[in-house]
């Protein structure tokens, strides 16, 4: 049930905002930007899906079958499926970054509540 | 060199700092400075081979290269593509100098550090650059989202860099939050548009979405600008900007704010003109409101600033305003303005931030109330603060003047005087702040003397000598820049067709327009008023305590990144409800394309820019004066006569009508009403005039917009405009066409028709041209003598692409 799908994605991506707007503690700030990324993921393989379709692997193709007969059969878009590849790594690649980031403000500050680490302001 | 060879060349800007970045750890083994003098070598190079690609993108080609040699087929693009426009080309090269200048200046300053830091600070900073390039070339969108984030990536390194500064930490914390909202921003916006249309290329997504924009298109138009808007510093999405600035040093802050941020601006560019059209989605209005809003808010928190980098930073959401501005007015004017200002403002704010860096390194000190009495010590960097100043003061002969006088026409050919007025008040406010900075860090005379302050070494002189004269340069020969680079930019956002035939069959030319620029008495006389109450208005400002008004706008600042979050939040919902609910408020539909006109009482027809009609139960009358001249696809086929063209079908004053293709390859007509297919009649098209009829309910509003800047195509495709068409030989008007309009039945409809709105013509230019152009296009922008290659091939072409949208009024 494709419905569901866009259901938990929007679940997911609104408690992730929650986190982000609501919590102070970065940690959970870093939880929750990492929630509303998956919920994107979630939405973009969503997308992706059409009614019965199969994965888009043309490779090796089960007996009876060619990658032609495939390719032209009902798959789901790996476009949308490659997207969710590259963000993936980014996504990795930026919540590596905030979490050093939080390690060294935690190391600094001696706290993880961000109200307490703005100096600038005004 | 060919066109392909240019193309296939495009890759390399991005690979030399790619490459540098790679080797810049390594090289640190070798020694310390090596990464960075090999990063100069890199955007050196970088910046000779897009000066290859120079002439013939200013020219008005577009060059295309298609990665892996992957070119489209039948239309269709599977490869990433990368294509050279001017906007982007003056992107990329503002990107490569500025970078390569920052470099040798870091080269100076910051030499002493350890090979840990400058080699990890030489990658960062050529990963950025790469990013900036690759965003200005790219032609996809998916791409376009990589580099954006690969941008993020190393503003994170950057901002962070100095980790002993614990301002560094706090501030790449909340570029960090706002930066990754704004990424999952334009990810899910741009998977929204190739699940909507299956396409990534620029091309492709703009011939889909040309006239017939869908609310999931427009939610997606809005998550991108909400997410480009957060890169660019545009309120209600720059609590990062301000502190990113602060915390990072000298020229990382100038290449935050003079380089990275632009990326947001001509990404916002690429999506509202390239993609959407501005025709067909209220974006410029938000484009305005938010400029204006940038602005204003910008200039008073910089007004009120005590530390002097805090300061420029708040400047740069004010520019990014005006840049934002510049774009909404929609006009050749207001958008080359805007190229100006994008490099003028790369300019004379990185230089501004050197300076700033420059004064912080040696005093140790950043509060402008505890700075002073520099003038005497460090007289090389009090001037360039001076010139920096001057030219974002808009004072000729620096470069500020020309930019910002060409937004203020722009806005004033759209008789947008309230945001004229707006844009002055933020103007004499950003006089007002530097004038003030100025003042307090290097005039004002100090109790305490400096004492000797360590000597600027050569670098940094280079550096500062090389934005001042630049910053000069812009302003001495604005006609030069102006005709050769800023024209073509603005034909590149205007003619978003010609892009993407380019980028999809790379045969496609841009016309270039003419941008006129004077030094107005008018615009002299009120820079010069500008100047003087900015100077009342810092002196008082100096005398009194903090306006309560001040007050509240600092205490919104609080520097919580939750907050910051809840206002780019706020902000991006507030730009896709006002994107697709303003569509579906009465009185604003849209009618895109093509020259339109109405028929019944009155007829008065009109030339350009959008009208309103109101319009009872009736038809709506559409004429294309002159054969169409699509605008996509493959130029071969431009104007080639649909099957069936011979055959007479219906007369109308006597001539012979023939159905003349459109942008869409059908028939020039009024195909579509609020997405709708509506009832109408194709096909009566005399040689010179082409008419459609659509079907109406009742109630209606109905906006015309109608483009006459497509006339100079047919001869830049080096066609000759007769071979389109047997039947349009004829160089004179029709006979009788002049009253061709006014033989039309009269239908009982447009009762009243509204004044002109936004994006209406020229003031000046309005009826008489108007009522002639349905017999004559040619005549009544030019005389023939005045253009006799056009008048000798034939009459000037129009686009004759139609698509009707309105909306009932409830």
């Amino acid at each position: 049930m494709i419905l569901a799908n866009y259901l938990a994605s929007a679940a997911l991506f609104c408690i992730g905002l929650y986190a982000v707007l609501a919590r102070r503690n970065m940690i959970k700030m870093v939880m929750g930007l990492s929630l509303m990324e998956g919920s994107t993921y979630l939405f973009m393989i969503s997308l992706s899906y059409r009614a019965g379709s199969t994965a888009p692997v043309l490779l090796n193709p089960p007996p009876g079958q060619s990658t032609r007969t495939l390719a032209h059969g009902n798959v789901a878009d790996p476009v949308l499926q490659n997207f969710c590849l590259t963000a993936v790594v980014i996504g990795v690649a930026v919540t590596a970054v905030f979490l050093s980031v939080v390690v060294r403000i935690a190391q600094h500050y001696r706290t993880l509540d961000s109200d307490r680490v703005r100096e600038m302001r005004g | 060199m060919t066109g392909a060879a240019l193309a296939s060349l495009l890759p390399l800007p991005v690979v030399l700092p790619i490459a540098g970045a790679v080797a810049a750890p390594l090289l640190a083994r070798v020694s310390a400075r090596l990464p960075v003098i090999a990063a100069v070598v890199a955007l050196g190079a970088t910046a000779a081979v897009l000066m290859l690609e120079a002439p013939g993108v200013f020219g008005g080609r577009v060059l295309a290269h298609y990665l892996g040699l992957w070119r489209p087929v039948h239309g269709k693009a599977l490869g990433i593509a990368f294509a050279a426009d001017p906007l982007g080309l003056i992107f990329a090269l503002a990107a490569a100098v500025i970078g390569a200048i920052l470099l040798i200046y870091t080269l100076s300053e910051l030499g002493g550090l350890g090979p840990r830091e400058l080699g990890g600070y030489a990658c960062l900073f050529q990963l950025l650059l790469a990013a900036l390039i690759g965003a200005a070339l790219t032609a996809d969108l998916f791409d376009l989202f990589v580099w954006f984030e690969v941008a993020a990536l190393a503003s994170y390194g950057l901002t962070g860099f100095f980790l002993e500064r614990p301002i560094a930490l706090e501030a790449a914390f909340k570029i960090l939050v706002l930066t990754t909202l704004a990424s999952f921003s334009i990810f899910t916006g741009a998977g929204l548009l190739y699940a909507s249309h299956g396409a990534l290329n620029f091309a492709q997504l703009q011939a889909a979405l040309r006239g017939h924009v869908t609310t999931p298109d427009l939610i997606a138009l809005g998550l991108l600008i909400g997410g480009f808007a957060t890169k660019a510093g545009l309120v209600p999405f720059h609590g990062w900007l301000a502190d990113a600035h602060t915390a990072a040093p000298g020229p990382v802050s100038a290449l935050f704010s003079g380089l990275m941020v632009n990326l947001g601006i001509v990404a916002i560019a690429r999506v509202t003109f390239g993609l959407y059209g501005p025709g067909s989605t209220p974006v410029l209005g938000l484009l305005l409101v938010a400029g204006l809003a940038s602005a204003l808010l910008g200039a008073v928190l910089a007004l009120a600033q005590d530390d002097l980098k805090r300061l420029l930073a708040y400047d740069t959401i004010s520019q990014m305003g005006i840049l934002a501005v510049g774009l909404s007015t929609g006009s050749a004017a207001g958008i080359g303005g805007a190229a100006y200002h994008l490099v003028n403002h790369a300019l004379f704010k990185s230089l501004l931030f050197l300076c700033a860096g420059a004064v912080v390194h040696r005093t140790g000190l950043t509060s402008l109330s505890q700075l002073g009495g520099l003038a005497r010590r460090m007289p090389v960097v009090t001037a360039a603060f001076v010139i920096g100043a001057l030219s974002i003061a808009g004072v000729p002969p620096f470069n500020g003047y020309v930019s910002l006088g060409l937004i203020h026409q722009g806005l004033l050919e759209q008789h947008e005087a309230i945001a004229y007025a707006l844009m002055l008040a933020a103007q004499v406010i950003t006089i007002a702040a530097l004038g003030r900075a100025a003042w307090l860090a290097f005039f004002r005379p100090r109790a305490q003397d400096h004492g000797q302050l360590e000597q600027l070494r050569p670098g940094m002189l280079a550096g500062l000598g090389c934005l001042a004269g630049c910053c000069v340069a812009f302003g001495v020969a604005p006609r030069f820049f102006l005709e050769t680079v800023m024209a073509p930019a603005a034909a590149g956002l205007l003619h978003p067709g010609r892009y993407a035939s380019a980028v999809l069959s790379g045969s496609a030319r841009l016309p270039l327009p003419g941008i006129p620029f004077d030094y107005a008495p008018g615009e002299l006389a009120a820079a010069a008023a500008g100047l003087a109450a900015a100077g009342i208005l810092a002196w008082g400002y100096l005398q009194i305590a903090e306006p309560a008004a001040v007050r509240v706008l600092r205490a919104a600042h609080n520097g919580s990144a939750n907050d910051y979050a809840a206002y780019a939040v706020t902000g991006t919902l507030a730009v896709i409800a006002a994107l697709s609910l303003l569509p579906r408020l009465p009185g604003h539909g849209v009618v895109s394309g093509g020259i339109a006109h109405r028929a019944g009482p009155g007829l008065a027809s009109h030339g350009s820019g959008r009208h309103r009609l109101g319009c009872a139960e009736g038809m709506l009358h559409a004429f294309v004066a002159g054969q169409p001249v699509g605008e996509s696809g493959d130029p071969q086929r431009l104007g080639v006569p649909v099957a069936g063209a011979r055959q007479r079908q219906r007369s109308a004053g006597g001539h012979e009508l023939l159905p003349v293709t459109d942008d869409d390859r059908q028939a020039a007509r009024v195909h579509e009403v609020d997405s709708r297919e509506v009832e109408d009649h194709p096909a009566a098209c005399p040689p010179g005039l082409c008419q459609a009829v659509v079907k109406l309910p009742a109630r209606d509003d109905i906006e015309v917009t109608a483009d006459r800047d497509d006339h100079a195509v047919a001869p830049a495709l080096g066609r000759q405009p007769e071979s389109f068409h047997p039947a349009s030989r004829r160089t004179g008007p029709l006979p009788g066409a002049a009253t061709q309009a006014h033989r039309m039945p009269a239908y009982p409809l447009c009762a009243r028709q509204h004044p002109p709105r936004r994006g209406a013509g020229r003031p000046g230019q309005g009826s008489a041209r108007n009522i002639s152009l349905g017999a004559e296009p040619a005549a009544a922008t030019r005389s023939p003598a005045a253009r006799p290659l056009t008048a000798a091939r034939g009459r000037e072409r129009s686009t004759g692409h139609y698509a009707a949208r309105r909306n009932a009024r409830r």
